[in-house]
């Protein structure tokens, strides 16, 4: 398009140029208005040819409305041709119809045959109300927070993640604080402006923690609010079994005792001499009442080939298998193992941990194709068998972090393996959809048969739960709280507004069917047959004038 | 001037100059009054309204003089030339007469128009009117300065007022507070006047000056922890006084009327004195040669003062080796410089003190500073760390010119049992390779190193050898005449010399003692077990490696290494079960074991055996945290919050900002419907929680796709 404007404008250079080189050799010189006059209509002549070519576009069809939303610039609003009108977000422009939402548009405009949005986008209201055909030109993102991933709801005392991005604040920091307003953790923004920090959750409830943006100069340029629901958990329990005691161990228990786990040990002190708990046995019925079953390569090698069929079938029903390497593998465990796809060398390579802390030795492992990693520990993976969950743990020293004075941290690791591997709880809790805002619908699915919402103010809402789920208009900022066959508390907080016009934009352009033409190319383009006339009129009357004698000096 | 000229312009242009000169006038004489008026106005209703009287003024002066210039007109220009020109022959009224003139009028006209080019008409103006002008400015400027410099009404109080807008009715409102901290006499602090929420000295005298409209019947500056501070009554004011002795969070609560906002007094702790050696750079110094003199500095500071003088603690030892003795001293050091950071210096003459080579002077400084409590000194006291001027030992020696002449002991050289084995490896390796008398000759270099060893070991064992090495150490004794050379008399029939360290009995033979006989006519040679110190068991296991090394040398010296290595290598077993037979264990805390059982002992049997408690012993998860966790998840919800549990928790467990929490928890107690004070009574409540141990949440279930997805991986 601007090569061919670009050889257009040359072309009537080219004109331009020969004429004045004309009237330099020419004996009988041209009158200067007959001259700008010639060049005018090269001009023209030059603008009609691009014009036939590439038509300007139509400014919409019959039937199209457009549809101007939040921060629609004036000027776009102005030259909408078409029905236009504006949905409260947008800006106030006199003359334009005024809306209150989509549906009241739709009904007043029957005829209407596609939608062009101008602005951010549609607003929640409006982004489940037509499937007409959708053209929408997405503004550039806002500065500043677009896009924050809460963290799902937490056990108290471990460790969560909080995830985002940061739109153009290139050498921006991020700063986690608790709700104290401690600094917990800080990092910088990543080249996309991706970021994620990871805080440690306090006691049970929900807490507010907070998420501070700075530019390269380390002035603030946002601030969010986190909300980490830490709830209650239900008792885990544990079964250790193990070839020997030794420091790794002890340290295990005496976390998982702090912690409240239903925990019972199994330690062979040799010549069948244990120095646990109580003997324990791998029938299916005591595996079936186990969540976590944690095995070393001696234990392992112990229990015998039945012992391995009652934990894998205990497995493939849900239970969840951890197996720790405190040692060099005997080779018969070692093939085991290999098979079950935890593939293990008995060569150990240090593992440094982020941020200070002792260096931890781990043997290496070859992970199969189809493991994943342990989320919130540096190494070991984990796979799923059946409906269970069977992991190896090849750090054979956590528990120097507690020697170090890390006793959080070596918990928290602990607490990230048990929550990935142990067995599932029987019920699972409700699912709320995420960034509830006042005004905005939200629903609550997983839910029992009657369940009840309390708001802030201390109304309670029952909702109308139909096939488990139900939905719920927050009207009030602040903790609610859902009540069903549990408490879960929910913050229902209105969105910053960068937040809101990235939301508005991504359901706005989710709504664009990627088939429609007016997609494809939104503005369509006009006939050109009329800029065709026009140009040869006008080529013509140059044409003419060029051989006329108006304005030519008579010679003699 | 022509006759062409029309009259109205011939006045505009005759009367032009008095025209200005009068408005002048006018405005000169005018000008002050809108000013004076202005800074009337500018006191009593500000300047914005100056500034509108200002501009009226000037506009109403303006007025005047513009109507007052016009009664320069054609009768009054008439006049004024007739008057003051003579030579105008009182005809100027032909000049500005616009009517038909007669021929003579004609004439005598431009006669004294001619005449008139000779005037200027500046000389019409009147002059200036200098004194009116300047008593209007004087008036108007002491009106001004008047108005703007009066000093307002009322002053500064001593009490700040609020500002009253209503007449005192109803509850009892504070409405002016003073409160007078003076700080305790040794600070050295002025007294002031603060604020109800202030910081102070501890041991500050407060003294609350409060003044309510309307006057209540009572008021108490109550404390949040309690305390209880009544306020008496003195004329309009209610007064009370206190001792800051510890950070105060209080109100002040009048009989009749709501409670105040929380005020906070922090009572600031008197900290003891910093001491800062400056010199010496080190802790340790030691002596240069020629040093008679220790220069010591000391620069300390304190908030308040540090006392004039200061004890300097000097420990000088003496003795060496393990035979060491200290003597302790004390002087004392007066400082100099300002109160709040002194310097003490002083030089110690070491020689007077005592040092002799090898020893050490410890000085100390001990200084004070001059906090007091009521009217009893109370100081804190400081110590710098100790140091430590140091003789070195061998100084002695250098300084006197001896250090040509320090012996140095020689070590024994020769090989251990175990070299001697490695030795013989290696040298059974290389027998393919060596010629064969090279061969032996090694061997027999290596037989002679085990002889060495062997006669060392056999010297432990009372052994007996003519070729025992001598080391050349520095205690060894004189060389012994040689045997040939004794007297005769002192050769005993056995060949042995009398004092050769044998028991040879006595020399006169006694009849019927026949245990002498040995002693006589034989050679008792030392008993092995009996010529050491050794317990029996390590004596014979010494033998029996000496025995060895006695086989080994022999096998070596006959070039057969071979077979000399079994014997090599039990000699070096039998030597290592000496030396752990005669390592000796001492046991500081011993395990106390349980007995043993006897009955059990090596039977095999497991049977009634209890497992020991090796499990974690269990411990509160949730104990320490429960009431503040409890009220902080209560916090979030709507409704009323019972704090009572958390103060006592709170006064059990105190956090780090005991009266930040305080006042928090009174915030939402007294309005539980705040939600900004419940939420910094929340991040209070955060802070002062103990991190719970890491706990575990379940994964959620999968749903029913989820179990269809999984069964089907399978």
């Amino acid at each position: 398009m601007t090569a061919l404007g670009m050889c257009l404008a040359l072309a009537a250079l080219i004109g331009i140029a020969r004429l004045l080189w004309w009237q330099r050799t020419s004996p009988a010189p041209a009158k200067p208005w007959r001259l700008a006059l010639l060049a005018a209509l090269q001009i023209v002549t030059a603008g009609l040819l691009w014009l036939t070519l590439e038509p300007p576009p139509i400014s919409g069809h019959a039937g199209t409305l457009v549809v101007a939303t939040a921060g629609a610039p004036r000027l776009a609003m102005l030259a909408a041709g078409d029905a236009l009108v504006a949905l409260p977000e947008a800006p106030t422009l006199a003359g334009v119809e005024r809306v209150p939402d989509l549906a009241t548009a739709l009904r007043r405009h029957p005829g209407t045959r596609a939608l062009r949005i101008i602005g951010t986008g549609l607003p929640p209201r409006d982004q489940t109300i037509t499937d007409l055909p959708l053209a929408f030109d997405p503004p550039p993102l806002p500065r500043g927070l677009v896009s924050l991933t809460a963290p799902a709801p937490v056990a108290p005392g471990a460790a969560f993640r909080v995830g985002g991005y940061v739109n153009n604040v290139p050498g921006g920091r991020v700063t986690l604080l608790d709700p104290a307003g401690r600094n917990l953790a800080s990092a910088p923004l990543g080249p996309l402006g991706e970021f994620t920090l990871a805080g440690t959750a306090g006691a049970a409830g929900p807490a507010e923690f907070t998420l501070r943006i700075t530019d390269a100069a380390r002035r603030p340029v946002e601030t969010a609010m986190v909300p980490v629901v830490a709830a209650e958990p239900v008792l885990l329990r544990a079964l250790i079994m193990a070839g020997a005691a030794g420091p790794d161990l002890k340290y295990l228990r005496r976390w998982a005792t702090d912690a409240g786990l239903g925990v019972s040990a199994s330690i062979a002190a040799g010549n069948g001499l244990d120095i646990g708990d109580a003997t324990p046995r791998l029938d299916a019925a005591s595996l079936a009442k186990l969540d976590l079953l944690i095995l070393d390569e001696r234990s392992w090698a112990a229990i015998g080939a039945g012992g391995h069929a009652q934990v894998l079938n205990a497995v493939r029903g849900g239970l969840g298998v951890l197996l720790r390497v405190t040692g060099p593998l005997p080779d018969a465990t070692r093939r085991e193992w290999a098979a079950l796809g935890f593939a293990a060398d008995d060569a150990t390579s240090p593992l440094r941990l982020l941020g200070e802390g002792p260096v931890l030795t781990q043997v290496t492992t070859r992970p199969g194709r189809d493991m994943a990693a342990l989320p919130g520990a540096p190494a070991g993976h984990w796979r799923n068998l059946g409906r269970g969950r069977i992991a190896l743990w090849p750090v054979t020293d956590l528990y120097t972090l507690v020697l170090a004075g890390e006793g959080q941290r070596h918990g928290a690791i602990w607490s990230a393996i048990f929550a990935t591997i142990a067995r599932p709880q029987a019920a699972s809790p409700p699912r709320l959809s995420p960034d509830a805002a006042p005004g905005a619908r939200m629903t609550v699915c997983n839910l029992g048969s009657a369940a009840s919402v309390r708001q802030p103010d201390g109304a309670v809402t029952t909702l109308i739960v139909d096939a488990g789920c139900a939905a719920f208009w927050p009207r009030l900022p602040g903790w609610h709280e859902l009540r069903g066959t549990a408490a879960t508390p929910f913050l229902v907080t209105p969105p910053s507004p960068a937040r809101a016009a990235v939301q508005a934009r991504t359901a706005t352009l989710a709504l664009v069917q990627p088939g429609s033409s007016a997609t494809a190319a939104p503005p369509a383009r006009g006939p050109s047959w009329p800029w065709f006339l026009a140009w040869l009129i006008a080529s013509a009357l140059l044409w003419w004038f060029e051989r006329s004698r108006y304005g030519r000096a008579i010679p003699g | 001037m022509t006759a062409a000229v029309p009259a109205t312009a011939f006045v505009a242009h005759w009367s032009r100059p008095a025209r200005l000169r009068s408005a002048a006038n006018d405005l000169a004489i005018g000008l002050p009054l809108p000013l004076a008026a202005a800074a009337l106005v500018a006191r009593a209703g500000g300047w914005p309204t100056a500034f509108a009287v200002v501009v009226a003024g000037l506009a109403l002066v303006a007025m005047v003089a513009h109507a007052r210039s016009r009664r320069f007109d054609k009768v009054w220009l008439v006049r004024q030339l007739d008057a003051a020109h003579p030579e105008l022959e009182d005809s100027s009224d032909l000049l500005v007469s616009d009517a038909n003139l007669g021929p003579l009028q004609r004439l005598q006209r431009q006669r004294i128009a001619a005449r008139l080019a000779a005037i200027d008409a500046a000389t019409l103006r009147p002059g200036w009117q200098t004194r009116p002008i300047a008593a209007a400015w004087l008036i108007g400027l002491a009106i001004a300065a008047a108005a703007l410099s009066w000093p307002a009404a009322g002053g500064s109080a001593p009490l700040r007022p609020r500002p009253v807008t209503a007449r005192p009715a109803g509850p009892p409102r504070l409405i002016g507070q003073r409160l007078r901290i003076t700080p305790p006499a040794y600070t050295g602090l002025p007294a002031r006047d603060a604020a109800l929420t202030t910081r102070a000295p501890t041991g500050s005298r407060l003294a609350f000056a409060l003044r309510f409209a309307p006057n209540p019947t009572s008021a108490v500056l109550q404390g949040v922890d309690g305390r209880r501070l009544p306020l008496t009554r003195s004329g309009d004011l209610w007064v009370a006084s206190d001792t800051l002795n510890r950070s105060l969070l209080y109100r002040v609560v009048a009989a009749g009327a709501a409670p105040g906002a929380l005020q906070r007094i922090d009572a600031v702790p008197d900290v003891p004195p910093t001491i800062r050696v400056i010199e010496p750079e080190r802790t340790l110094t030691p002596m240069a040669v020629g040093q008679t003199r220790w220069q010591l500095r000391f620069d300390v500071s304190d908030d308040h003062g540090v006392a004039a003088t200061a004890r300097l603690r000097l420990i000088v030892t003496s003795g060496e080796g393990e035979n060491i003795s200290f003597r302790e001293t004390s002087r004392v050091i007066t400082g100099s410089g300002d109160r709040k950071r002194r310097r003490f210096d002083t030089s110690l003459d070491i020689r007077s003190l005592g040092l002799t080579a090898g020893n050490d002077i410890v000085a100390q400084l001990i200084v004070a500073d001059n906090r007091m409590f009521g009217r009893s000194p109370n100081p804190q006291t400081s110590r710098s760390p100790s140091l430590i001027l140091r003789w070195p030992p061998d100084l002695g020696q250098e300084a006197g010119g001896l250090d040509g002449m320090v012996k140095t002991v020689l070590p024994a050289y020769f090989r251990s049992q175990r070299q001697i084995i490695i030795d013989t490896q290696a040298l059974i390796k290389q027998r393919r390779r060596l010629a064969p008398d090279r061969f032996l000759a090694q061997s027999d270099t290596i037989g002679v190193d085990q002889r060495t060893l062997r006669l060392r070991y056999g010297a432990l064992l009372g052994d007996e050898s003519s070729a025992a090495p001598v080391l050349p150490t520095s205690d060894a004794p004189a060389e012994k005449p040689r045997d040939d050379a004794l007297p005769k008399q002192d050769r005993l029939p056995s060949g042995h010399a009398a004092d050769d360290g044998h028991d040879h009995g006595s020399a006169k033979p006694v009849f019927g003692s026949a245990d002498d006989v040995l002693a006589d006519y034989g050679h008792a040679h030392a008993e092995s077990d009996a010529a050491t110190l050794m317990d029996p068991a390590s004596n014979s296991l010494l033998r029996q490696a000496v025995d060895a090394m006695w086989q080994s040398e022999l096998n070596l010296r006959q070039g057969a290494p071979e077979k000399a290595l079994p014997f090599a290598l039990i000699a070096l077993a039998r030597i290592k079960a000496v030396q752990q037979a005669t390592r000796i264990y001492l046991s500081r805390t011993g395990p106390e074991l349980p007995p043993i059982d006897l009955n059990r002992r090596l039977s095999g049997k497991r049977t009634d055996i209890i497992a020991p408690a090796l499990a974690p012993a269990p411990r509160a998860s949730d104990g320490v945290n429960a009431v503040p966790a409890a009220a902080w998840r209560a916090l979030a919800g709507p409704g009323p919050v019972a704090l009572g549990g958390v103060q006592a928790w709170a006064a059990a467990h105190p956090p780090a900002d005991p009266l930040a929490l305080a006042a928090a928890i009174d915030a939402v107690q007294r309005d539980q419907g705040c939600t900004a004070c419940r939420k910094a009574l929340r991040a209070q409540l955060w802070a002062a929680m103990a991190p719970p141990p890491a706990q575990v949440l379940r994964r959620a279930a999968s749903d029913m796709a989820g179990k269809r997805y999984l069964a089907a991986l399978q």
